[in-house]
């Protein structure tokens, strides 16, 4: 009886969370325009998707940002982790507050605060803002997820390379980054599929002449249901799910 | 010597200004802006008032706000119904089975929140995937409307949130010690009780954890309402997006976000302070 | 002239004092074993000589040469870590050719010098596995190398026996021995195992609270502890409250749980002093005593007989309420050694064989 209740609470919170994408992604390939009356299936969703110049352009904004966004990220923030797990430095409590305080505060005041930032500073609203606000909202992340891999192993390995003769520098070329690389590649394909997807920050940081994807569907889906949008969101899910099951195993590795 | 100290001063260095120019910085201003007069040219004047934080009592403003309040402890709740059985469960799952099964919930925690909120307009659309199936079953004579009301509003903060409260929640009943229920029970408690007196005192982190994940993010993401709610169904973030977006009036969003702040800074004060409480307790 | 030479040194940490003005030096060649409790300061010394710590005050030198504020990696000095802190993304060759390879010797040298060391700690062929593929005694072997292989001025070992089970880490002692013996290299090894330290050491530095209690070689620092401290932290020990009665010279005459007793007076005692003395449980004597016991010795009941192979322990209540152990040799002449619970008992102890400590 117990058996059965927690499987069906399981399978029913499962549905819930793959009906809509399932649907979403039978009905790109749907023939009809308007109405979820199933017409036949068809790839012209998709085919008129490659023909979407305005479309191709944002995407390809989108994928620069998070690359560069990304790995820029991913760079200062291992070099974080590394700095917070093995130095002690003046204001190392109040950088410590700061990264968890960034992943917890709300999207929309980051936003907001970014945008008067850059207002203040003179800056025009595009690639540039775009670009520093995802490495910001992308390096605690990053830095939290290579920290606790930092942490997963003996502190004495560093004694012990610097006992063999190792300068700071080699500790960390040498010894942390060989042994913290999967949770490096997992803290840069986080961030990327972070970037990719955010919509509430990018909304107040970016600039008219410097479209990305997930504004585009924005201001798309609020004028309604296009079958465009359909067999676009069904891509980027799979982009997302493919990253996500890579990091996942990335991460994994250190069980083992 | 001088190649390390170089080194280790650059990679701090870096951190550093980093985070204090684009997290600290930023929010300073925030603070301050707030406090400012609103011109209609520069955005602000430097001269203090207050008006914008009494401006936000104003009944008209109070309500926006009391009813996005209402959102996120709707929210926070029916997550926390939904997901506290869930991670008990999976939790209990086979080893095997187990990572596989949390990986599926994974996925969708990193997708982006606005395909799925996108994903819920096609199921609840008047002639969407769930109408249709209500009419064909004869549950329902005409099309019923879901969309644009209070309902798929909620529909749609929980959708996107729930991963948020089940992964804490998951991560502390896994690491729950299944040998303290068989004591439990070996010393006569019932399945009740079990849960009331061990389960539920040692998951209490997660709860917390997984609470403040929900409630935080579900006050300012503005396009749930946008796309699934109604003209009255607002958020606080839509309130702080059309002060800055639609009026211009900086000062005014700078007050509304630093109300954000507090509610942040004081559900974390209240975290540290049941955690702290908590481990005391739990570790001798 | 000592190859490593601390003077005066102090180390706080968060404002507690972990070590205060210390004073040491360590003999070219040596073996020279920190023994102490935990938190007793033994592993920062270690560690200031390693150099993963600096002092606040004093001044170190090693090889002669002022260290103080020489970092780790430019000391001719190499440890094996208690847990072997082995890279574990590295195989056996790469863990042990890591120190030469950042000393751009070449590849040449280096396998050369590698096979060699390999074959020093009996792992000949065992340099492509992975570290996750070893044994515990294998780890430790690899741990071992990595430091050797670099021909340090001096090898700091730290507690690296304990996590090993018993019968290894009998056996890793005598390997360890040899080892020290046929590389001649200054080893300073860090223990809380105080049997590891008597068997292993050329002397022993016994600490206590971030000073030293006493350094000498083990004999003298089992038979002749200068304190209670020592007594007590090395092997067991009965201690019992006595007076001296009278000095006569080289001699004197105690009173000891109601008995006088003639011992020795090292250390200048005086008549009416307050006095400790120390006996070890093997120096003590029991025999079975039907009526009053013979002058020199008290009367107590056996309360509890613990067989331990070669030896028999008994713990023996005096009449005053004190509890001792005595420690019994299986003799192959005599009968068994046998009493009953309650027995009536004399104790005394072999005369000469006693340390008497000033009363703290």
């Amino acid at each position: 009886m117990k058996r059965w209740v927690g499987i069906s609470w399981l399978t029913a919170v499962y549905a819930f969370l793959y009906i809509p994408l399932v649907t979403l992604m039978v009905y790109s390939f749907n023939q009809a325009r308007f109405t979820t009356v199933w017409k036949g299936f068809t790839f012209k969703w998709y085919i008129r998707l490659m023909g979407n110049q305005q479309l191709l352009d944002s995407f390809f904004n989108s994928l620069t940002v998070a690359l560069v966004a990304s790995v820029i990220a991913t760079v200062i923030g291992t070099l974080g982790a590394f700095v917070v797990s093995h130095y002690r430095f003046a204001g190392r409590k109040i950088f410590f507050g700061l990264i968890y305080s960034v992943m917890m505060s709300p999207d929309i005041v980051m936003g907001i605060s970014l945008l008067m930032l850059f207002v203040l500073m003179g800056m025009e609203t595009g690639f540039m803002t775009l670009l520093l606000a995802h490495v910001t909202f992308c390096l605690p992340f990053v830095m939290v997820t290579v920290h606790a891999r930092i942490r997963g192993f003996d502190s004495m390995v560093v004694d012990a390379a610097r006992d063999l003769g190792a300068g700071e520098f080699q500790i960390f070329y040498r010894i942390i980054l060989p042994m913290i690389l999967p949770a490096v590649l997992a803290g840069w394909l986080l961030s990327f599929t972070l970037s990719l997807d955010d919509v509430i920050i990018s909304f107040f940081v970016t600039g008219p002449e410097f479209e990305i994807l997930p504004l585009k569907i924005y201001s798309m889906v609020r004028l309604g249901v296009k079958p465009e949008v359909n067999a676009l969101c069904s891509i980027l899910f799979l982009l997302t799910l493919a990253a996500v099951t890579t990091a996942h195993f990335l991460t994994k590795e250190r069980e083992k | 010597m001088n190649e390390n100290k170089g080194f280790k001063n650059t990679a701090i260095t870096v951190n550093m200004l980093w985070i204090f120019l684009f997290v600290l910085v930023p929010n300073l201003i925030v603070v301050v802006i707030s406090f400012l007069e609103r011109d209609p040219v520069g955005f602000f004047r430097w001269e203090p008032t207050i008006s914008h934080y009494i401006n936000l009592f104003d009944p008209v403003n109070a309500r926006v706000f009391t009813h996005s309040l209402t959102y996120s402890f709707g929210t926070t709740l029916l997550t926390l119904a939904v997901g506290y059985p869930f991670a008990w469960f999976l939790s209990r799952v086979g080893r095997r089975r187990r990572p596989l099964m949390l990986m599926m919930v994974i996925v969708p925690f990193w997708t982006s929140s606005l395909i799925r909120t996108y994903a819920l307009v096609i199921l609840m659309k008047a002639n969407g995937v769930i109408n249709s199936l209500l009419v064909t079953l004869g549950l329902a004579k005409g099309p019923v409307s879901i969309l644009y009301t209070d309902v798929a509003v909620y529909v749609g903060l929980v959708y996107s949130l729930l991963p948020f409260m089940i992964l804490p929640l998951y991560a502390v009943l896994e690491k729950l010690d299944s040998r303290l229920l068989e004591a439990a029970c070996d010393l006569g408690a019932t399945h009740l009780q079990v849960f009331a007196r061990v389960v539920l005192p040692l998951s209490l982190p997660g709860v917390m954890a997984g609470s403040i994940m929900v409630f935080l993010p579900s006050m300012g993401l503005f396009y749930i309402p946008d796309l699934l709610g109604g003209a009255k169904s607002m958020l606080v973030g839509n309130f702080i997006k059309n002060q800055f977006l639609t009026s211009g009036n900086w000062p005014f969003g700078s007050a509304a976000s630093v109300f954000l702040i507090l509610v942040m800074v004081s559900m974390m004060a209240v975290y540290l302070l049941v955690m702290k409480r908590f481990n005391r307790s739990v570790m001798p | 002239m000592p190859v490593v030479y601390l003077q005066n040194v102090s180390k706080t940490f968060e404002n507690h004092v972990v070590i205060d003005k210390l004073s040491l030096d360590v003999f070219k060649g040596e073996f020279l074993t920190l023994l102490g409790p935990s938190g007793c300061g033994k592993t920062t010394v270690l560690r200031l000589i390693a150099g993963l710590e600096t002092c606040d005050q004093g001044v170190i030198r090693i090889g002669g040469k002022d260290h103080t504020h020489v970092p780790a990696c430019d000391r001719d000095v190499n440890t094996v870590f208690q847990s072997y802190a082995l890279f574990p993304h590295m195989t056996v060759f790469d863990n042990i050719a890591f120190g030469l390879k950042l000393k751009k010797i070449t590849p040449m040298e280096i396998k050369q010098r590698v096979e060699e060391t390999l074959a020093l700690v009996k792992l000949s062929g065992l340099g492509n596995r992975r570290i996750q593929q070893l044994s515990g005694g294998q780890q430790q072997r690899v741990a071992i190398a990595r430091a050797i292989v670099n021909q340090p001025l001096i090898l700091l070992l730290d507690e690296p026996l304990s996590a090993l089970d018993y019968k290894l880490r009998k056996e890793m002692r005598l390997e360890l021995r040899q080892l020290h013996r046929k590389l001649g290299i200054t080893f300073v090894f860090v223990t809380h195992d105080q049997e590891e330290a008597l068997t292993l050491s050329d002397r022993v530095v016994v600490m206590n609270n971030g000073c030293i209690e006493q350094i000498g070689p083990p004999k003298e620092i089992y038979e002749e502890p200068v304190n209670r401290f020592v007594a007590e932290f090395v092997g067991e020990s009965n201690l019992f409250d006595a007076e001296v009665v009278e000095t006569r010279g080289e001699t004197m005459e105690i009173r000891v749980q109601g008995v006088l007793k003639a011992v020795k007076n090292r250390r200048g005692f005086q008549a009416g002093q307050k006095v400790k003395v120390l006996l070890r449980p093997e120096d003590m004597t029991v025999e079975p005593c039907k009526q009053d016991c013979p002058s020199g010795s008290f009367p107590g009941r056996v309360e509890e007989m613990i067989y331990k192979g070669t030896t028999v322990e008994l713990i023996i209540r005096l009449e005053d309420g004190k509890q001792v152990v005595i420690l019994e040799f299986f003799n192959e002449d005599a009968e068994d050694i046998s009493y009953d619970m309650g027995e009536g008992v004399c104790v005394s102890w072999i005369d000469g064989w006693e340390v008497v400590l000033p009363h703290e």
